[in-house]
């Protein structure tokens, strides 16, 4: 026990004196698996990025679905549809108590209207909206000018409204060539039809970058307004667009939901299921992008592997007459064994803590990276990641060192002294 | 053979044979002899006659085809790897032809290798290398790599780390076989002086002057000594 301590020691210090002594063959090593190590924690941190957005930024329109009204009728089913109320504003809360997957209604009235500011035309959507889907929609938005609608606003139905930044352009585009001076938007009077709203504020987007189309040219106000001074109660409200409980199983869930909106609508199915299909399409390319970093990085990890086993072995039939000569001298199976192994630990090890640094560059690019994606990428690193890649190449560099170090150990002494 | 007297190496019927595929090469046939302690003796024979092989199994680095071969009494052919190591490192000096020294490592870390493989504290062998150094007019040489030094130097100090461990037998496989005649001379006056100095020393060499140093020659031909 106390012999294998020992030998366990001597093998230690022979393994350092060597590196000391071979810094070039050790630094190639380092460097081998720095490379190895590199490259996976720089994938694993894209991976994690793409993960990053399928699973925050996409979410919100995850589990979104839209019922329109169908268009597409033939003579025939005309007839029948005239027993149906069609789509309501209202099948949106029926569908909120209804139907167990469900889990909430956007309460949204949506018009495309011309409309009048200053005595400027412009054409915008027009949506009538609860504080919650409000709030949801500008989530990445700021009021630029003036003030965001007031609680007491969207409680009272007040005539007030925000616009969007797009159609505050035109509109002073338009007073420009009209040679009017004074721009003010705020505070003015927005004529939609026979009713005027004040604008109490401009919104904008905080990202310039990140201009959702469906807010670019809007004027956005209280459900209750829309409903009392435009839409009445219970209109057509455009679309209505419910969240499921679950967004994985959309499909499954609406197996349950579509037949409880049909039956108010008398057994008639008018109307047409939207879901974000496009997200699933997103989501899979994401994915596949997402796999083909991963074979790269098992590919790299077996690239660092190989190198340490090929660093050792070459370095062992460069060292064979050398291992001979130490077995001449006494040196036994195990100090021999324990040298090498010692020196495939340490040299993983320092490539794989250089690795890791160097695989963080990506972090130091993210503003870069997630610009150049759309937002696709947001490079994101896992400390779990880092150690796990480090653990798995020191454990590679263990493996692929093993070999060598046993080959070498079993060598017999005369057939290794007479190699040159 | 007396109590008193137990003979440092003693083989009884060694045979050594290589195998090419099927085909069976014998190298050593039956090869028995004694040497005593503080003995000087040189093998000679013609290239080929199996003197290296003889001198490997001797100095515990090969193990023999058949026979028995006792090494301080010990019999050598049921050791474990291990123990084999042990005796190589404790008791068993060896002077290559070529050297063989650790290009890499400087003189003093060449010489102080056999006592790291065994473990000795520190500061003692910091003082073996020291004294065994000076000896050999080394010490001034002592952070020198191998490829500083010339070749007489050279096997100066692969005697020099043969001798550190103090074995109790030398093993030299032509250690004059690589150098000019004058510095083949100074080795071995070097062997002669550790011979007087009561060493066991057996020694490989091709030449007949230099085996007249030795108190004793054993002739190889074709694997067998001559009678
Ligand atoms: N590993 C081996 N495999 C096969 N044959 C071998 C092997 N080693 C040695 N031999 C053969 O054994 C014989 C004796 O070799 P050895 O090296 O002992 O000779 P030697 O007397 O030392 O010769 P030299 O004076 O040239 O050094 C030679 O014929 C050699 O070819
Ligand atoms: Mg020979």
């Amino acid at each position: 026990m106390i012999r294998a301590l020992q030998s366990i020691g001597v093998g230690i210090t022979m393994s350092l004196i060597e590196m000391m002594s071979h810094k070039l063959r050790s630094a190639l090593s380092v460097i081998g698996v720095m490379l190895g190590v590199a490259s996976l924690v720089a994938m694993l941190t894209l991976i994690a990025g793409i993960d990053v957005f399928i699973n925050r930024k996409m979410v919100k329109w995850a589990g979104s679905v839209w019922f329109v009204n169908r268009r597409d009728a033939q003579l025939r089913e005309k007839i029948t549809w005239s027993r149906s109320p069609s789509l309501r504003f209202s099948d949106g809360p029926y569908l909120e108590h209804n139907a167990r997957d469900v889990r909430y209604f956007y309460r949204t009235i949506e018009r495309r209207s011309d409309i009048v500011i200053s005595g400027r035309n412009e054409n915008a959507g027009i949506r009538g909206m609860d504080r919650q889907s409000m709030d949801e929609d500008l989530e990445e938005m700021r009021i630029t000018e003036g003030i965001m609608l007031s609680d007491n606003d969207f409680a009272s139905g007040a005539a007030s409204c925000i616009i969007s930044w797009e159609l505050a352009q035109r509109i002073r585009a338009q007073m420009r060539l009209a040679r009017v001076t004074d721009e003010t938007l705020v505070g003015r009077k927005c004529t939609i039809g026979n009713f005027m709203l004040d604008i109490t504020g401009i919104f904008g987007p905080i990202d310039p970058d990140n201009k959702p189309w469906h807010l670019r040219r809007s004027v956005l106000m209280p459900i209750v307004t829309m409903q009392r001074l435009m839409t009445g109660f219970d209109p057509d409200p455009g679309s209505v667009r419910i969240l499921v409980n679950d967004p994985k199983t959309i499909k499954k869930q609406l197996r349950g939901i579509t037949p409880v909106l049909r039956s108010r609508h008398r057994g008639v199915e008018d109307f047409e299921i939207r879901t974000a299909d496009w997200i699933d399409e997103v989501r899979s390319m994401l994915n596949n992008a997402a796999l083909l970093m991963g074979i790269v990085s098992v590919i790299s990890l077996l690239v660092g592997g190989l190198s340490i086993m090929n660093v050792m072995l070459s370095s062992i039939s460069e060292r064979i007459h050398e291992i001979g000569v130490r077995k001449a001298l006494g040196a036994r199976r195990l100090q021999i064994f324990v040298q090498f192994t010692v020196e495939t630990i340490t040299l993983s090890c320092m490539g794989g803590v250089f690795g890791m640094v160097l695989g963080m560059a990506p972090l130091l690019f993210r503003e870069a990276i997630y610009k150049a994606t759309d937002g696709a990428i947001e490079p994101t690193l896992f400390v779990s990641h880092l150690f796990g890649v480090f653990g798995i190449i020191v454990f590679v560099g263990i493996c692929f060192g093993l070999y060598p170090a046993l080959k070498a150990s079993r060598m017999n002494p005369v057939e290794a002294l007479r190699y040159e | 053979m007396t109590m008193e007297q137990v003979p440092v190496i003693q083989t009884r019927n060694l045979d050594k044979s290589y195998y090419l595929g099927k085909e069976r090469i014998p190298v050593l046939r039956s090869i028995s002899f004694i040497v005593g302690q503080g003995e000087y003796v040189s093998i000679m024979g013609q290239s080929g006659a199996g003197k290296s092989t003889l001198l490997n199994i001797l100095a515990c680095l090969d193990t023999p085809t058949s026979g028995d071969y006792f090494f301080n009494g010990e019999n050598i052919s049921s050791l474990s790897e291990n123990r084999l190591a042990e005796i190589r490192n404790r008791s068993i000096g060896f002077v290559f032809q070529n050297f063989n020294l650790l290009p890499k490592l400087t003189i003093a870390a060449n010489v102080e290798l056999p006592l790291i493989y065994n473990s000795t504290p520190r500061p003692e062998r910091q003082r073996r290398v020291r004294e065994i150094l000076e000896r050999f007019g080394l010490w001034e040489r002592r952070r020198h790599k191998p490829n500083e030094i010339s070749g007489g130097q050279k096997q100066r100090v692969a005697i020099a780390r043969a001798l550190v461990k103090k074995p109790s037998v030398i093993f030299a496989d032509e250690p004059t076989g690589n150098l000019d005649s004058h510095t083949a001379g100074e080795i071995l006056v070097v062997f002669d002086d550790l011979s007087a100095e009561g060493n066991t020393i057996i020694m490989i060499t091709h030449e007949r002057d230099v085996a007249r140093h030795a108190s004793r020659v054993i002739h190889l031909v074709d694997g067998e000594i001559l009678p």
